[in-house]
């Protein structure tokens, strides 16, 4: 039996509380989104219902207890802690000794999770950084260049973020509604995500990250490609390397923002992969928020607890069908038979990457 | 599994002395005072109305991409991609938007460059590369590891070709803040390389592994030069390196 990158350990926090946690309350069709305002702004948002999480050092001790990884640890995020950096612009006394710098936020990781990693590396490629992450560590992994990989994101609210993203008007009043039609702008929303990869045969019964792929929109900076060329072709890339065709996904776990353009594009993506057979979708991003570079590996390690269900969770936030496309989402839980997951994220910069995962038989 | 080896088939400087192709040396003019001075006519013989008001990592990794790409052959756009090593990230820009936070006015121009991915951005954008692409952040030896990580993707063989930038590049004013951790920045600086399976390039590999405390480190901008010195004069062999906490080896030729 071939050697496969395995999912072999993971954890998360999210707007809904712990992994498991945050698994029911998305079948239970809870939302982790309250009204605004948020540090000013009169937008909807997902925070940590244990604002601990926050700081990098407590997530990090707390989901990666028991962490052995002996090989690269890859620190994913979009802007990870960034309280220093606002604290010491705006004059205040400094929040916190984490620095702003991704590296020492990866370094910090690591030395909090005590193991003795061969080098530490972070990930910043915007809201797609997670499954980026997930990408590299498949190639170290096959490339024999290590035997675990150990990933580790966080992404929280602060003021640097949300005023960012209310000055470019993606922001909600009311929250996410992915690919309704009067959805009206991302929330905002924070996460803590913990995996270690590894290579081996696999067990039935496994996770295993069958492929990766990731492209540019080459389009604009902040706005995707409105023909959703780019996703596709990342979607494309992760089909080849995992060596299955559109017809062996059993369902997708979108991007799904709820932005007018996003969920437009991601939905002529998906036509373009799959014709008329689109399998079961999904945006848990009604449910959770956006939460950022972290929450697309967040969102992958979700997209693994419903593989294990062969179920996806309601899509939060939906109720009437809003892109041009016969997109398969649903207020509520849709079952699938195929045990495989195609995981979608895009990113500020036109980037797009997904991963395949599928249960071992 | 061998692989067939990644190649070098065309670099760029721009340094504080001038730009650097294979086609030579070019001083600056003498009113630019710093590589962050670049103008768009010299690196770029089309318009671009954005070059001016790019942030300064922004400008000089898309200046370093386009004197790299004047000489290159064509590029199949959906099968390159982009690495960028950049020492601290996006700092700059964090900086810049925090405080157009503070000041009551922010700014959306100044946030969607607060993200170390944006320095890839306009090179993909411009020159419609759709490839993978590969950010690394880290204050030591950022250029020479999103070097090893462009040649990765290659022989992964998820892109045929690879523009791999190394960047150093900081706002004047931000050059000792104490965000930047301890770190001292070197002169503004940024090497472009273009990797692929050739023909006519030099072969190529590069390691990097991460080491304690060693004794004659260097910064990482001295083995590049050292690169980019022996692929202008056709030379071959191994570049050792011993940056500030890695430890590496590049080698040209088979």
């Amino acid at each position: 039996m071939p050697s496969q990158v395995i999912l072999e350990h993971y954890a998360a926090f999210s707007p809904l509380g712990a992994l498991p946690q945050t698994i029911d309350a998305l079948f239970s069709g809870a939302r982790g989104i309250a009204a605004g305002p948020c540090f000013g702004v009169p937008v909807a948002f997902a925070a940590f219902p244990d604002e601990r999480f926050r700081d990098l050092r407590f997530a990090a001790s707390r989901l990666g207890a028991g962490a052995q990884g002996s090989g690269p640890l890859l620190f994913c995020c979009a802007k990870g802690d960034i309280r220093m950096l606002e604290d010491h612009v705006a004059g205040r006394p400094l929040s916190t000794t984490v620095s702003p710098l991704l590296d020492e936020q990866a370094r910090c990781v690591a030395e909090v999770l005590g193991a003795g990693f061969s080098r530490q590396t972070s990930v910043s490629t915007a809201c797609a950084s997670g499954a980026v992450a997930v990408e590299m560590a498949c190639e170290m992994l096959l490339d024999g260049d290590a035997q675990n990989v150990t990933l580790f994101g966080l992404d929280t609210l602060s003021q640097f973020v949300v005023t960012g993203f209310h000055a470019l008007n993606a922001l909600s009043p009311q929250g996410a509604r992915p690919f309704d039609a009067t959805r009206d702008g991302l929330t905002p929303g924070e996460c803590a995500a913990f995996a270690v990869l590894t290579v081996r045969e696999a067990r039935p019964g496994d996770i295993i990250i069958a492929g990766a792929g990731s492209s540019n929109d080459a389009n604009h900076r902040t706005g995707p490609s409105r023909t959703g060329d780019g996703l596709r072709r990342a979607a494309e890339a992760a089909l080849q390397d995992a060596r299955v065709s559109p017809e062996e996904i059993g369902a997708v776990k979108c991007h799904g923002t709820g932005t007018a353009y996003n969920d437009a594009m991601e939905a002529k993506a998906l036509a373009a992969l799959f014709g008329s057979r689109i399998p079961p979708c999904v945006s848990v991003k009604g449910a959770l928020g956006h939460t950022s570079g972290a929450g697309s590996l967040l969102e992958i390690l979700i997209a693994a607890e419903c593989l294990r269900r062969r179920a996806l969770p309601p899509t939060a936030g939906f109720q009437i069908p809003g892109v041009e496309e016969a997109i398969p989402i649903s207020a509520q839980p849709q079952g699938f038979s195929t045990p495989s997951i195609l995981c979608l994220s895009a990113g500020f910069g036109g980037i797009n990457a997904a991963v395949v995962i599928r249960e071992a038989a | 599994m061998s692989h067939p080896p990644v190649q070098i088939l065309g670099f760029a400087a721009l340094l504080p002395e001038g730009m650097l192709t294979a086609a030579g040396h070019s001083p600056w003019e003498a009113d630019q005072q710093s590589v962050a001075d670049v103008r768009r006519g010299q690196v770029l013989d089309k318009p671009h109305l954005n070059f001016g008001k790019l942030t300064v990592s922004d400008r000089l990794s898309f200046a370093a991409a386009c004197l790299l790409l004047r000489s290159a052959p064509s590029l199949d756009g959906p099968r390159t991609g982009i690495a960028i090593g950049m020492p601290w990230g996006s700092l700059s820009a964090d900086i810049r938007f925090m405080e157009s936070v503070v000041g009551g006015f922010p700014s959306p121009a100044i946030f969607s460059a607060t993200l170390p991915s944006s320095a890839i951005a306009e090179i993909a954008i411009y020159y419609k590369l759709q490839g993978p692409n590969r950010v690394v952040s880290q204050p030591y030896a950022s250029g020479l590891v999103a070097l090893e990580a462009a040649e990765r993707v290659i022989r992964s063989g998820k892109a045929d070709a690879m523009i791999a930038v190394a960047l150093t590049a900081i706002e004047p004013q931000d050059r000792t803040s104490p965000l930047l951790a301890g770190t001292t920045p070197r002169p503004d600086a940024a090497f472009a390389f273009l990797l692929g399976k050739g023909p006519g390039g030099t072969p190529f590999s590069i390691t990097m592994q991460p080491a304690g405390h060693a004794e004659n480190s260097q910064p990482e901008d001295v083995y590049l030069r050292s690169l980019v010195e022996r692929l202008q004069s056709r030379r071959t062999g191994a570049i050792a390196v011993t940056a500030r906490g890695w430890f590496g080896k590049l080698v040209l030729g088979e």
